[in-house]
């Protein structure tokens, strides 16, 4: 089956633009990156910021042509032929931009659905269709300007879905928005994917992802540096478990007695005002993380408690482990 | 790609778009309204002459249109960029030239209050009356002079995809225009580069029109009008080709975002 999208090999490079000779050069936001995404799956791009998230988008969403290798939506070179690809393709910015304030939220949709050359009559029942799913419903006669940002972000939701798109990109589409808006924008996107549309969405949030994803992308310095679901990140990335702790005046000699310790992977030490709060990841969890907690207990580090990692403690694993192996070279 | 019929409507939800926004914006009406009144009146004040007059209410007008004109379609991209729809427009399916071109019409079509404000205060302050006969002709030959100021102002807009100054810019070009194309002097008293300059503005030939409608002179309103449509076809193609070769170079850059 042809796969929604597609990214074989591809590098995009950008012009850093400098009036002196050593701020001019070349910048590689996306290095050689080769990505699909099937219909009916999530798969949640990671990574720090400039790690190429938003170029992968805009490449995508045919905003951006490639420096090279070749992007295509359902097939269609999205290059040579972007207006054909763009038929089937939703964009979502996150965001308080991308709406015509003066305008009334379904003025906005109407605007979009001409854009989108749905007939008169066909947008007048997709734009009633999208007010329903994204809940705004007897408020889309206000004009934009009015809306609360929780408002306007399902205006987004509701203008990317408005032509019925097979594939959906949603760059950080949950960014600002309060907690009871999200888990509805959430619910959302799980049901576009359980009607058989493939999403790509790039998040900060990593419940978000690992709660919604199907697959996780981790991109940083414009490459992918891991993949999988998040169990499987956390196998290949992070096996183990994370013991954490709170101490009181560990000196650098006692920190590196718990990092010489054999199951010790790594040790973070976050400082607030003079408490030291320990994160220790250890290899294996059985006997040898017994032999962590003895130390930490030897150390006077309370409140030691042991749990399984996360995805944020798997990514930012990875990220520092990637990090490192680049200042490394 | 949408058909014949579709792009249409694209052009004509834009213009309708860009209407509703700019009607809403006070510095637009002070454009539309206050700016040709003033020029008007300061002429009226000057001159007590007849045709000098009639002139001047026409020219009034037509610098009230082309202000919004260029404001418009400058200010367009610069608002879809600040509103950061100009990325979401490029992301749609339809070529970038239609909600452009709408959204140029829609502010040129805005300057008919100019004009229509303009004849009201050359009739009420000054005494320069138009034959009630000649109206519908003049009304038709501001819907040209409306396009053909439009078709410029998709050139305009073209140039602008890519200009992050656009303000600056916009700003530069409103009293050249009105210069060259005699809208604030007779092009008589012109120097010849300049009264060459002002052939290829449709502002010189959308004055040569209204002023021969409302004299009454059929053969100079249909020579102006007809150099006028052709000027507006040269302008599309031109438009429509800068706005080809500036979408595919935004996606190059990928400067469409900034503000």
């Amino acid at each position: 089956m042809t796969p929604a999208a597609e990214l074989d090999r591809v590098t995009r490079l950008f012009r850093a633009r400098g009036r002196r000779r050593r701020e001019r050069g070349t910048l590689t936001a996306v290095d050689d990156l080769s990505l699909t995404i099937d219909t009916g799956e999530i798969v949640a791009l990671l990574g720090p910021n400039g790690a190429g998230k938003t170029t992968t988008i805009k490449m995508l969403s045919t905003l951006l042509l490639p420096s090279s290798g070749a992007v295509r939506l359902f097939g269609v070179d999205a290059v040579e032929q972007p207006h054909r690809a763009r038929m089937r393709l939703g964009l979502i910015l996150g965001g308080e931009r991308g709406l015509y304030d003066r305008l009334s939220g379904r003025d906005n949709l109407r605007y979009v659905a001409t854009l989108y050359g749905l007939a008169p009559r066909a947008a007048g029942r997709r734009i009633e269709d999208v007010l329903e799913q994204v809940g705004l419903r007897g408020q889309e006669h206000e004009r934009v300007e009015r809306y609360s940002r929780g408002m306007r972000q399902r205006l987004h939701i509701a203008r990317g879905l408005l032509h019925d798109p097979t594939l959906l990109l949603l760059d950080e589409p949950t960014i600002g928005i309060d907690p009871v808006g999200a888990r509805a924008l959430r619910a959302i996107v799980t049901r576009l994917r359980d009607d058989g549309k493939a999403v790509l969405l790039t998040t900060h949030y990593m419940h978000e992802a690992e709660q919604l994803s199907d697959r996780i992308v981790v991109l940083n310095g414009g490459r992918i540096v891991a993949h999988g679901t998040a169990p499987e990140l956390a196998r290949r990335h992070l096996n183990g478990s994370i013991v954490e702790g709170v101490g009181v005046g560990l000196g650098d000699a006692e920190l590196e007695r718990l990092r010489a310790l054999a199951p010790v992977r790594s040790v973070e030490v976050t400082t607030e005002g003079a408490v030291q709060r320990l994160q220790v990841h250890v290899a294996s969890p059985s006997a040898d993380g017994a032999v962590v907690g003895e130390t930490l207990a030897n150390l006077g580090v309370t409140s030691v408690s042991s749990r399984q990692p996360t995805l944020e403690d798997t990514y930012i694993s990875i990220i520092r482990h990637t990090e490192q192996s680049a200042h490394a070279r | 790609m949408l058909g014949s019929a579709m792009r249409l409507a694209v052009v004509a939800a834009a213009a309708r778009v860009a209407v509703t926004q700019l009607i809403l914006l006070k510095f637009y009406v002070v454009l539309a309204a206050f700016q040709p009144v003033t020029f008007l009146t300061i002429a009226g004040l000057l001159s007590d002459s007849g045709p000098y007059l009639r002139d001047a209410v026409l020219s009034a007008g037509l610098m009230g249109m082309w202000s919004t004109t260029l404001f418009g379609a400058g200010g367009a991209l610069d608002r879809e960029r600040r509103y950061g729809t100009l990325e979401l427009l490029f992301a749609a399916p339809t070529q970038l030239v239609g909600p452009i071109l709408g959204a140029c019409l829609g502010a040129a079509a805005l300057g008919l209050v100019s004009i229509v404000l303009a004849l009201g205060v050359g009739w009420l302050a000054f005494d320069v009356h138009t034959p009630l006969v000649r109206l519908p002709g003049i009304a038709v030959a501001s819907v040209v002079a409306v396009l053909g100021l439009a078709a410029f102002g998709l050139v305009i807009a073209g140039v602008f995809v890519l200009a992050r100054q656009t303000r600056m810019l916009v700003n530069l070009l409103e009293y050249p225009v009105w210069v060259c194309s005699g809208l604030l002097v007779p092009s008589e008293a012109l120097p010849d580069a300049l009264r060459l300059v002002g052939l290829a503005l449709p502002t010189t030939w959308a004055l040569q029109l209204l002023r021969a409608t409302a004299d009454g002179s059929l053969p100079a309103a249909l020579r102006a009008g007809a150099v006028l449509v052709l000027l507006t076809v040269a302008f599309v193609a031109l438009g429509v080709l800068l706005l080809g070769r500036m979408e595919r170079a935004a996606r190059d850059r990928g400067d469409l975002s900034f503000v």
